[in-house]
């Protein structure tokens, strides 16, 4: 069973594409990432169609609610001065969730695999430092890490990040493959509502509330 | 699950970041355009009626003024009506009275004129008549020698006093 789910954990390269002399693996995650992104893209573009002003429609009422609720969320967290990052916020949780919970269709969830929570991770403490910045110039970005606490935590707030998300939906597939193997019969749909659905939308929600405090820290 | 694979890592960053720019593009942008766009509708659907209830009021305010200054304007209007009609009414019945006056006075005097005249006629008549009975009674009684001079003592008597025999 251990073999199985180490073999479950792997990340393998689906195909190769040979540049010259270079031979580039490309893996699961790039590969479902793509599935998920080609989703998302056309998903957000269907639901966005014809949208009107008056007489909205039903999908329009709920595409517009969704994402209203959302931006307010982020937009209350992260203030007036990062504004700018509510749209990143909102296309990130998105993908979180849908990535989270990709693993129920029988993909391989590419949050399983650090290099994606590990770039996630960068890309929010980068964009945490890019609002630093903006509010307080660079002279007062800088000054900031004459505390040291403030240098240590670009180091540990993104590790953090990207263990927990990494750590969590890592979990939760070993929890179920284990539960699959042991009890195949009902308890597995019971118990994948909690570790799949609720703890990726969870974790996808954890992510992004975190990076949105953190630019709240950040631009105060 | 853990491994470092550098072509890989580019490419998650260049999808990540793809796929940020295109759903910014393609779903965020439209969405935000379309709430933006009903609020601006329903801000200015507010306005518009916050402007026309200003109006109203305004309006409502103004007929208020208006009413009020015909209501002043018409009790001033009346209030002089009625001091016109008196004064001329006052003008008239003095006129009136006046004229009564005169009237009666002329009436007095033409009657006190008249009066005088019957009297004097009377008078004269009376004593034409006295003189008559006088000569008949002369006449046809047997009284001629009554003295001249008492004759004419009545004649002086009664002519030349007749002015006190009316009263």
């Amino acid at each position: 069973m251990g073999e199985r789910i180490t073999e479950e954990l792997e990340v393998a390269s689906v195909f190769d594409i040979r540049l010259g002399g270079l031979t580039i693996h490309v893996s699961e995650t790039v590969v479902v990432m793509w599935i998920i992104m080609a989703i998302m893209i056309i998903g957000g573009f269907l639901l966005t169609r014809r949208l009107r002003v008056e007489n909205p429609s039903k999908r329009q009422v709920a595409v517009e609610g969704i994402y209203s609720w959302l931006d307010k969320f982020f937009r209350d967290i992260v203030g007036e001065k990062g504004g700018w990052m509510v749209s990143y916020l909102v296309i990130v949780i998105t993908f979180l969730v849908i990535s989270n919970l990709f693993g129920i269709f029988g993909f391989k969830a590419p949050t399983k695999d650090l290099q994606l929570t590990g770039i996630l991770a960068v890309f929010s403490i980068v964009l945490v430092q890019v609002a630093s910045v903006k509010a307080h110039g660079v002279g007062g970005w800088l000054k900031s890490f004459t505390n040291p606490m403030n240098a240590l935590e670009l180091v540990i707030k993104p590790l953090s990040l990207c263990m927990r998300l990494f750590g969590n939906i890592l979990g939760a597939f070993v929890i179920m493959k284990s539960i699959e193997y042991a009890l195949p019969i009902i308890a597995p749909p019971v118990v994948s509502l909690y570790f799949d659905l609720f703890d990726g939308a969870l974790q996808a929600y954890v992510f992004t509330f975190l990076t949105a405090l953190y630019i709240q820290e950040a631009v105060e | 699950m853990l491994h470092f694979d550098l072509p890989n890592i580019i490419m998650i960053v260049i999808n990540l970041i793809v796929l940020v720019l295109i759903m910014r593009f393609v779903a965020v942008k439209p969405i935000r355009n379309i709430i933006k766009k009903r609020e601006d509708l329903i801000n200015g659907q507010l306005s518009d009626a916050e402007a026309s209830k200003a109006n109203a009021a305004a309006l409502e305010a103004e007929w208020n003024d208006k009413l009020k200054s015909v209501d002043t304007e018409s009790a001033k209007l009346m209030e002089e009506a009625r001091s016109n009609a008196d004064t001329e009414y006052n003008r008239l019945v003095e006129g009136a009275r006046s004229e009564a006056d005169k009237i009666v006075n002329n009436a007095r005097k033409n009657m006190e004129k008249e009066r005088t005249k019957v009297m004097e006629g009377i008078q004269s008549e009376i004593a034409g008549l006295a003189i008559d009975i006088t000569k008949k009674v002369l006449e046809t009684s047997d009284l001629k020698d009554i003295n001249d001079s008492l004759y004419e003592k009545f004649l002086t008597e009664t002519g030349g006093d007749n002015g006190s025999v009316g009263n």
